[in-house]
């Protein structure tokens, strides 16, 4: 649907009063806050290396290369500010932001306008990179303030979310918690919005949201549906993950240990141990010993609801009530010539 | 005579150039961005889509963007 003229003219006004009354933008900073945040990780990296803590080294190694990057990222680009054109800004006339406007209708096929909270919104044909769906993008821009030196004046939306496996608020490689990193496209699409060149800025975004760059996203794509495993911080691919029949906490094959009697996986912590054989055992599986209370696993557990140990003993101590009986006896035997009353057998026969 | 031109590549600029009457837009890109492949960029005259042999008029307004700008983790 295009907007009549004139509700175009009007927002074309409004866009030119708040580029006109915004101040200059701000001196050039170095990162520091990115630099501090680097040092910190670094220094609780060397910390877990030395009380051993291989997972937790792991994970922050993981933390320092993302912020090392990070700040690679911005030390760039304060090198592109400042080796790029220093000629003063050429603010778009509110005709230009007329023909701004129109131009975005024809090119998105759909401008949406909110004059009351000051936005403007376009989406995207869905999305799809490296066979990774990923869905439409409605790119919304809040013309109330477009310099960028107070966080972003615009947010991407996933209007068809299909999040990363791992991190629901990364709905694209380059957008967390729907705010775009711009890279390579930082400091040219700061300019656009400065100017007032809405088309340029929209068509980069779009552009922008096109392209993969594969060395420096929040999730790589390859790594789209995998997940990490809780235990050792590795990462593995969705479809091969395990998780902890108790907890619930997801396990990579390394780290999954199967209950001898179920054999359903388990994590390290809600294992147990067999206290005959000392085979790995899930509580469920386990029973205790009605003599010793020993936790057994069902083949170590005999049908009388014994260990191999109690069983034995009890055997034992059955010989051992049998063994008084036998002494007993033997000590009155039973002698072979019974004695026998005088003149038995005797026959008296008459002379 | 004199034309807008806003090119996105790179840092971005916009600036009001000279260039002979009968230039056309393809003669402009190569004028202007060297090697790099048109198909490859995003070319607006007066905002409007454009031929490459369309010729250009005193105080058109053409604006260059790449179709593939990469971003990064912030």
């Amino acid at each position: 649907m295009k907007h009549p003229r004139k509700r175009l003219w009007r927002t074309a006004s409004r866009i030119y009063h708040c580029l006109v009354s915004e101040e200059p933008s701000s001196l050039y900073e170095m990162p520091f806050q990115t630099w501090w945040y680097c040092d910190r990780l670094l220094r609780k990296r060397q910390q877990a290396q030395r009380r051993g803590w291989d997972s937790a080294a792991l994970k922050l190694e993981r933390q320092l290369k993302t912020g090392v990057t990070q700040l690679i990222q911005e030390l760039t680009t304060l090198h592109g500010e400042l080796s790029s054109d220093t000629s003063p800004q050429q603010i778009s006339s509110v005709r230009e932001l007329y023909a701004e406007l129109r131009s975005l209708e024809e090119e998105f096929g759909e401008l949406q306008l909110d004059l009351r909270a000051q936005t403007i919104s376009v989406s995207t044909e869905p999305i799809k990179l490296e066979g990774v769906y990923l869905g439409p993008f409605e790119i919304r821009l809040n013309y109330a303030n477009l310099k960028m030196d107070n966080g972003s004046p615009y947010r991407v939306f996933a209007t068809d979310p299909h999040p990363a496996f791992t991190n629901d608020c990364v709905t694209h490689p380059h957008i967390q918690s729907d705010v775009v990193c711009e890279g390579d496209g930082r400091q040219v699409i700061r300019r656009s919005l400065e100017q007032g060149r809405l088309f340029d800025f929209f068509t980069m975004v779009a552009s922008l949201l096109q392209t993969y760059n594969r060395d420096s996203p929040y999730v790589a794509l390859s790594d789209w549906d995998s997940v990490e495993c809780t235990e050792c911080a590795d990462v593995i691919a969705a479809n091969q993950q395990t998780r902890c029949d108790n907890c619930e906490i997801t396990l990579c094959t390394g780290c999954t240990k199967d209950c001898s009697d179920c054999d359903c996986p388990f994590c390290h912590e809600c294992l147990s141990y067999c206290d005959g054989c000392h085979g790995h055992c899930c509580s469920s599986c386990l029973q205790q010993c009605i003599q010793c209370h020993a936790d057994c696993c069902q083949r170590c557990l005999l049908e009388n609801e014994r260990c191999s140990d109690c069983d034995a003993e009890e055997e034992l101590e059955e010989t051992e009530e049998e063994l008084p009986e036998t002494q007993a006896s033997s000590a009155n035997p039973v002698t072979a010539t019974a004695v026998q009353s005088d003149c038995l057998g005797e026959t008296v026969v008459p002379a | 005579m004199k034309l807008l031109l806003i090119n996105n590549d790179g840092g971005g600029f916009a600036d009001y150039i000279d260039v002979p009457a009968g230039t056309t837009v393809a003669q402009l890109f190569e004028q202007k961005m060297g090697d790099a492949e048109a198909r490859d960029y995003l070319i607006r005259v007066n905002r409007q889509p454009c031929p490459p042999d369309q010729q250009l008029q005193d105080g058109d307004r053409i604006s260059i963007t790449p179709t593939k700008i990469e971003g990064a983790r912030s």
